[in-house]
């Protein structure tokens, strides 16, 4: 019901949105509340049956048999998971969505074709609801295609633009290189287990086998790094900013990037088995948080600033899981609730990056740019807008109780306890503390730079309507707020703990929380990162409110001025791509199809001719031998075939002497290779 | 009560309809309607044995008497003296193609409604093809299978040779004469058979070749082998005997490229299964590493070949070399893993999907090529540009095909790559990876191609085309709902397959 809602609601659209009032938005609005109600009650009834605490019980729900028989041991049922995992991020998904679309109302109201729009959305959302709730891998493959595609579509919602044609063409091949090496995995683990379930994928997984121990993991952490955009597959969502940007938002806070995130929890059985595969995912996680926050820095695109830091947060969650698999693996102590803490900020990250999306569409809507150099000063005009997003940023950067500060801690102390494992999380947490630093001061460069200091736009701006704004409002109240289930819920540790055995849920009690946090023997950790916050934040009010430190100074001499360029060039991987597709890829099909043209064709020209000589000359024997009659009878047909069908005079000579020659090759195999043989 | 000779109606009345057409139908109209008529006959017929297969308690079918798994028997003596007989039934593999080509021939009819030049002579043809390949793969005399092999070349030169492009007299002859040295292959090795069968028995009964396995493992097999793989790949196509595809596409009406991709090319893939796999059995698996090497070859080299194309149709023909490598791979992967001792079923049941797939994606996309030509003067991507801004309909039909053929998940294209891909890992483990590529390569070319053609502002060069008509949109809608129909619900047909497959391997390891 979940899921088919969505889907109803886009065949709905699909075939009669034209006609409806704004294109057919009430039947995608009304779809995705209905799922978020569902979802809700789901959670609820998690809640109530022992999900704090971890023996809610995994349950499924069998649809159909979409492939394989019964009896060849070669079965795939498709159907539902209800997990404690998956209900968290259903309802989360839902919820965002819903004010998403109902957001879009207002963002979208004077858009020509608005019946693509909130069909395209609604399959979005059923993509992904879809892909979360499936009790089977290749059930989770096919909606993640279909978000795959939707996206495609919605980032080139503005098809006419080529700048959209192409990102829209990007953000399909970037993550379809993340789709195959998934696909793989998928199916080497039904060749290794004999089924696609998840469930008993997750209980045979201990018993895989040690040399696929490492391929498999990374092969589903491919399909997660396409989707979710991280290195070196993280090219395609900067440019993904074509589309409008309530997609951006559905992207970078519903639906899509945190599929990655979703699929690598969802196979931490499989990621466990393997040190390694753990150590790779929590670098590649580590690594992308750092990386793309230096590209953040550099961008006056406000959209564009934005999806590096989605880049960049969605690293610290693979960071979180990979610590915990590692963890988990070695049985180390502390740093299992990497684990929920990554699926904790992905529910936190997902409140505060919708509200800086919305906010900023609403902002874009105003001023009708994307250029943080033409905005300035717009908090006068914009209050809502402006202390909406203002929350937010405090959210994403840190800053204690926001709920962002909660999970990134939660994060960040379990990479250091992993340390105790091996070195190579320490200097991971140092980069993410590097990281929490750059988070602060990107966003309050972005904060700074359109709503305050000179004005430097050119229309009127004016605060959007209700529609827009009351959405931004609700999600304030999540940005500040969501962090604190913490509280309730006893710890990282309860709601969501990991599928693995041996993983276990313990109720820390809310003081205890506290006093683990601030007052506890590793509390310094805690101090440093806020530290990194204050230092972040105090740097853009120095350089972006105060004017203390000039902008320009930051660019200023060639060294500095070397590395700005590099980060605007995103350290030239999306021109080296560019090139490698370009140069590379179609170099070889010019080349593969000029040797085709030429010379296999060429070869193939060259038997033709000799061939017609051989008939020519067969021909001229023939009408010599052959006794006059039937040469002249045969004549005839030949001229009533003319003027019966004018156009293939000539041709019927070839087929003739084809005839002629073919029959002369089967009586030669006939007489000679075939006694040769010893055919009777 | 004798049974009503079904398949004989679905086959023949084809070509009697034709003949009427061609020699009574003064208007065009007429012809085109009788035509249309006509070959819905055969379509109820297929789907009359669709029934008759996935429930047998409903619809009871003759099955044969030697292994009683071919269908809808029906035999009678037609040339005693050589033991020639009229013998047509079908199994779960011949009718899958059955089932499509029924499907393709009336959706190609209702295309061509528009068609100008010739018409009651054009409708005749496709009728003529319609018996000619239903023949090829009903037929289960080897004699009779012959017949309609070398027949169905006929309708098909004409129809280029009459109704196609500025380039059709080259484009024809090539056609013609590489299908007909092809066929020289299949000849001899039909007369292999016959041979070792023994004269004097019912030596062209191919249910009992494969029923006593007759040639003896070793040399003969293996050469035999491979003078089958040549005629039967040229037909596929495989690279390297593939040029004959791109050049015949180009030239050919719509409608004839339609049936050549959506049909014609499952011939080729027919014969393999039937005759390599099925009647040499020891051969096909000892060389399972043809079928693996060419098959992974034509994937990857018409995936390539296919992204420097300028031409959406050749585009399009060269995606189908690739497609159909991939039937290739997987009966390559089945054989070996049979090798492996694992049933191997994934390997040819994915293979025979991916006919089935393939043939109803490929007509859609020719349809739609045709349709870009027609409309808008030209198929050359450098040339097209934003159609979507005038013909929305079109351009949402063509992004959809596209979709389907580069293997979406939810389409029918996915199910039959990802049953072959499946079988290949099984087979082979992370060999996979190689053909796999083609997931990406296709999916470059096609959204590079939709980038260039239908993304973008309008070229008003274009001149200000009208979108799609109802002939047209009506035959790619049932194609579209026929993708979606499969992707989501594959089960069915797939079971078909996989019985196939299964009693393949079980009479096979039996041996």
């Amino acid at each position: 019901m979940i899921v088919a809602a969505p889907l109803v609601a886009f065949v709905i659209i699909l075939l009669t949105g034209r006609w409806q009032w704004q294109g057919g938005a009430i039947w995608t609005i009304g779809a995705v509340g209905l799922s978020f109600v569902f979802a809700l009650g789901l959670l609820i009834e998690a809640l109530l049956n022992g999900a704090v605490g971890g023996t809610f019980p995994a349950q499924e729900v069998i649809w159909y048999r979409w492939l394989g028989t019964p009896s060849s041991g070669f079965v795939i049922e498709f159907g539902i998971l209800i997990d404690s995992l998956s209900v968290v991020i259903l309802a989360l998904v839902s919820f965002l969505s819903l004010l998403i679309a109902i957001y879009s109302v207002g963002y979208m109201g004077h858009e020509k074709d608005k019946a693509r729009y909130y069909s395209q959305i609604a399959l979005f959302v059923s993509g992904m609801l879809g892909a979360v709730a499936a009790n089977n891998f290749l059930q989770l493959l096919i909606f993640w295609e279909i978000m795959g595609l939707c996206s495609y579509l919605l980032i080139g919602y503005w098809y006419h633009k080529p700048e959209a044609a192409a990102a829209a063409k990007k953000a399909f091949m970037v993550t379809r290189v993340g789709d195959v090496l998934f696909l793989v995995g998928v199916i080497a683990v039904f060749v290794i287990f004999g089924t696609f379930n998840i469930l008993e994928v997750s209980a045979l997984a201990p018993g895989l086998p040690l040399r696929m121990t490492l391929i498999v993991p990374l092969l589903f952490f491919a399909g997660a790094i396409g989707k979710s955009a991280q290195f070196p597959l993280h090219a395609w969502l900067p440019d993904a900013m074509e589309g409008p940007t309530t997609v951006s938002a559905l992207i970078h806070a519903a639906t899509m990037v945190n599929a990655g995130v979703y699929l690598a929890a969802r196979t931490i059985p499989l990621i466990v088995t393997n040190v390694n595969a753990s150590l790779f995912i929590a670098f590649i996680g580590g690594f992308t948080a750092f990386f793309a926050a230096t590209m953040a820095l550099a961008n006056h695109d406000i959209k564009r600033v934005l999806a590096f830091s989605t880049i960049s947060q969605l690293g610290y969650m693979f960071l979180g899981l990979g610590a915990a698999g590692y963890a988990l693996n070695l049985g180390l102590a502390g740093a299992q609730e990497g684990y929920s803490a990554a699926i904790f900020h992905l529910a936190n990250h997902s409140f505060f990056k919708a509200l800086l999306f919305l906010g900023a569409g609403s902002v874009i809507h105003a001023v009708a740019t994307n250029d943080m150099r033409k905005m300035g000063g717009l908090h006068k005009r914009m209050r809502i807008t402006s202390l909406a997003m203002l929350v937010a940023a405090l959210s994403i950067a840190g800053v204690p109780p926001l709920s962002g500060f909660w999970s990134k801690e939660g994060i960040l102390a379990a990479t250091f306890a992993a340390s105790a494992g091996n070195q190579l999380f320490f200097w991971m947490w140092l980069l993410g503390i590097l990281t929490v630093f750059m988070t602060a001061f990107y966003m309050f460069r972005l904060w700074f730079m359109t709503f305050w200091g000179k004005p430097r736009w050119e229309n009127e701006p004016r605060e959007s309507p209700r529609v827009m704004t009351v959405p931004l409002m609700i999600l304030a109240v999540f940005a500040v707020g969501s962090g604190l289930v913490i509280f309730p819920l006893g710890g990282f540790g309860n709601l969501i703990y990991p599928l693995v055995a041996g993983a276990h849920a313990e109720f820390t009690a809310p003081l205890d929380i506290l006093i683990r946090t601030f007052a506890g023997p590793n509390s310094f950790l805690t101090y440093i990162s806020i530290l990194g916050v204050a230092a972040g934040l105090g740097w853009a009010t120095l350089i972006y409110r105060m004017g203390a430190i000039s902008p320009d100074s930051l660019t200023a001499g060639p060294g500095r001025r070397a590395l700005h360029t590099l980060l605007k060039r995103r350290y030239y991987i999306d021109d080296a791509y560019d090139a490698f597709g370009r140069r590379f890829v179609l170099g070889i099909a010019r080349l593969s199809d000029w040797f085709d043209r030429n010379i296999v064709d060429g070869l193939v020209n060259l038997v033709a001719r000799l061939t017609l000589w051989a008939a020519r000359g067969t021909d001229l024997v023939d009408r010599r031998a052959v006794d006059g009659v039937v040469n002249s009878i045969s004549l005839r047909t030949l001229r009533g075939g003319r003027t019966l069908r004018r156009g293939q005079t000539g041709q019927v000579q070839t087929y003739v002497a084809v005839i002629v020659i073919g029959a002369a090759i089967v009586l030669f195999l006939i007489q000679i290779v075939f006694p040769l043989l010893g055919v009777p | 009560m004798a049974a009503f000779p079904i398949l004989g109606l679905a086959l023949f009345l084809p070509a009697v309809a034709a003949i009427l057409v061609y020699l009574f139908a003064r208007r065009d109209a007429t012809a085109r309607l009788g035509a249309l008529i006509a070959s819905l006959v055969p379509l109820a017929v297929s789907v009359y044995l669709l029934i008759g297969f996935l429930r047998p308690d409903l619809i009871p079918l003759a099955l044969d008497p030697i292994q009683g798994r071919y269908r809808a028997f029906e035999e009678a003596s037609w040339i005693p003296q050589i033991n020639v007989f009229y013998r047509l039934a079908v199994d779960e593999l011949s009718f899958s193609l059955v089932l499509l080509t029924t499907i393709l021939v009336p959706l190609a009819m209702i295309y061509s409604w528009n068609q100008k030049k010739r018409v009651p002579e054009f409708f005749a043809l496709l009728l003529l093809m319609e018996t000619t390949m239903l023949g090829v793969f009903m037929s289960l005399d080897f004699f009779l299978f012959f017949v309609f092999w070398e027949l169905q070349l006929v309708p098909m030169y004409f129809l280029i040779a009459i109704w196609g492009g500025p380039r059709r007299r080259y484009a024809s002859i090539k056609f013609f004469l590489f299908t007909q040295a092809a066929s020289l292959l299949v000849l001899l090795g039909i007369f292999v058979f016959y041979f070792y069968m023994g004269t004097g028995v019912d030596a062209f009964n191919m249910i009992a070749i494969i029923e006593t396995g007759p040639i003896p493992i070793g040399v003969v097999q293996d050469l035999l082998f491979v003078a089958l793989l040549i005629g039967f790949g040229t037909k596929l196509p495989m690279v390297p005997l593939h040029t004959w595809l791109p050049d015949a596409h180009v030239e050919a009406p719509t409608a004839g490229s339609v049936l050549l991709a959506g049909v014609l090319l499952k011939m080729g893939a027919y014969g393999l299964i039937r005759v390599n796999v099925q009647m040499i059995p020891e051969a096909a698996t000892t060389l399972f590493w043809v079928f693996a090497v060419i098959g992974t070859i034509s994937i990857l080299y018409g995936a390539i070949v296919s992204l420097a194309q300028d031409d959406l149709k050749r585009l399009i023909a060269n995606s189908s070399i690739s497609h159909m490598g991939i039937v290739m791979l997987g009966i390559g992967a089945s054989m070996h893993a049979f090798n492996n001792g694992t049933a191997g079923v994934m390997g040819i049941s994915g293979a025979i999907f991916q006919m089935f797939a393939h043939g109803l994606i490929s007509a859609a996309l020719f349809m739609l090529a045709g349709s870009v030509l027609h409309r808008l003067g030209t198929r050359n991507l450098s040339e097209l540009g934003g159609i979507m801004n005038r013909m929305p309909l079109l351009s949402w039909l063509l992004i959809l095909a596209f979709l389907a053929s580069l293997g979406l998940p939810g389409l029918v294209g996915f199910v039959a790559e990802f049953t072959v891909f499946l079988g290949t890992y099984e087979a082979f483990g992370l060999w996979v990876l190689l053909p796999i590529l083609t997931v990406v390569l296709t999916a470059a070319y096609y959204l590079w191609g939709i980038q260039r053609a239908v993304h973008g502002p309008f070229r008003e060069s274009l001149g200000e085309p009208r979108d799609i008509a109802l002939y047209e949109v009506l035959p790619l809608v049932v194609l579209a709902g026929l993708f979606v129909l499969f992707g989501i619900f594959p089960a069915p047909l797939m079971d078909l397959f996989n019985t196939w497959t299964t009693s393949f391997f079980q009479a096979f390891g039996g041996i």
